[in-house]
């Protein structure tokens, strides 16, 4: 019979090794879901003054499978909030992950779709130069942030130094970032002239940024 | 960006010590990582001031126990949930001693296994424990040594591992945390 002391210092290290890890950008996705899920409730009431300028959008949003079965405020818990809600219902729909935009980098768009592969904005955009090509395939959008400094020491090591403040920033998992690039307006739809993220004008880098949820998909081929 | 670092540091530093503590406190493995996932979800979302307390991971602790605690109510939905979705992935294996132990702290008094629990696991010194726990440092002393001897009654007297079936619905009809 061991002593309860050693058997207990055993069996911290047995159920640690035991333990789940799930990948950190899971978490923080989680984390993030909460974060608009509290800002949905807070922006219910302005939402509703809203509703009028959201039916221009609202193909978006209104075809968008409702996903956060376990939410109180469930698909039509009551007609008011469900409405008013739209134009952030893709924030609930990040568990389905859906792939919501796909970017095109030799014709220089990023289209993006309701829940029924239905096109409703093509965006010109600007991808990565020959040189740092934006990274190609299909991420999860991971955070959202009205704002974010770049450096160039994450961005490109072996360039010209620089430091910028961008907005309506999209943080994809593995991705480039998607943000208002303003300076770069004359080569959206036409030149890729980033050193790999993705740019759009401050105007469609808004409307994205308000219709998309933390843990959708957009692809980049 | 750093603050996503931090956070990623930070989590994968700490997320299987306290897994380890809040299965030892909840006795159910699938239960405690739901919570503690859910706790640091939450430390990601308020991530400025948690990062600057002095001690991130006990907050993290309380917040899956508290978490854990007010789902308690939550059990028959979970019933249900469980149905849809079928039994939980496989857990890798911990040990039969590790078992047994795990089955006996269920079945102590939840102050006695709390203040085990946060002393041996975690590490915590007794004016630690009393902190987190809110309660005087005598308290917690005779906690501690009551919830040992307790356990040691239990192993004692059972030799084995308790039965895998048995100490999961005794748990939760002994220990009201309502």
């Amino acid at each position: 019979m061991h002593d309860i002391d050693e058997r207990l210092t055993q069996l911290s290290g047995s159920l640690e090794a035991a333990a789940e890890v799930r990948s950190p950008t899971q978490v923080r996705s989680r984390g993030e879901q909460i974060r608009v899920a509290h800002r949905r409730r807070i922006t219910t009431m302005t939402a509703v003054t809203a509703v009028v300028a959201v039916i221009g959008v609202g193909s978006l949003v209104a075809f968008r499978p409702t996903g956060h079965k376990g939410a109180p405020v469930g698909p039509g818990a009551s007609p008011t909030s469900s409405k008013s809600a739209a134009p952030r219902s893709g924030a609930t729909s990040a568990a389905a992950g859906q792939l919501i935009a796909k970017v095109d980098l030799t014709q220089d768009v990023m289209k993006v779709y309701d829940g029924h592969g239905q096109v409703v904005k093509t965006i010109p955009v600007t991808g990565g130069s020959a040189t740092q090509p934006s990274h190609t395939g299909v991420f999860t959008i991971t955070a959202k942030q009205r704002n974010m400094t770049l450096h160039s020491a994450a961005a490109s090591p072996d360039g010209e130094p620089y430091e910028v403040t961008v907005y309506w920033v999209l943080t994809l998992d593995g991705g480039p970032s998607v943000y208002a690039a303003p300076w770069a307006n004359a080569s959206l739809g036409n030149r890729n002239t980033t050193h790999g993220d993705i740019g759009m004008s401050t105007e469609s880098a808004q409307w994205l940024y308000g219709n998309v949820a933390v843990g959708d998909r957009i692809q980049i081929q | 960006m750093s603050q996503e670092r931090d956070f990623d540091e930070f989590y994968l530093g700490s997320v299987r010590k306290v897994t380890a503590q809040l299965v030892a406190l909840l006795g159910d493995q699938g239960e405690a990582e739901d919570a503690v996932q859910e706790a640091y979800a939450r430390a990601w979302q308020r991530w400025g001031a948690v990062s600057r307390m002095d001690d991130p991971v006990a907050w993290v602790r309380v917040v899956a126990y508290r978490i854990k605690v007010s789902s308690w109510r939550a059990t028959v939905r979970r019933a249900v949930a469980h149905k849809r979705h079928g039994p939980p992935p496989d857990v890798p294996d911990v040990s039969p001693d590790s078992v047994a132990l795990v089955a006996a702290l269920r079945r102590i008094p939840e102050a006695q296994r709390r203040a085990i629990v946060l002393y041996h696991l975690a590490g915590l010194t007794v004016e630690q424990v009393a902190a987190e726990v809110g309660a005087p440092t005598g308290t917690v002393k005779a906690r501690l040594s009551r919830g040992r001897a307790a356990l040691a009654q239990l192993l004692g007297e059972s030799g084995e591992p308790t039965g895998p079936t048995e100490p999961t619905e005794g748990m939760r009809g002994e220990h009201s945390y309502a």
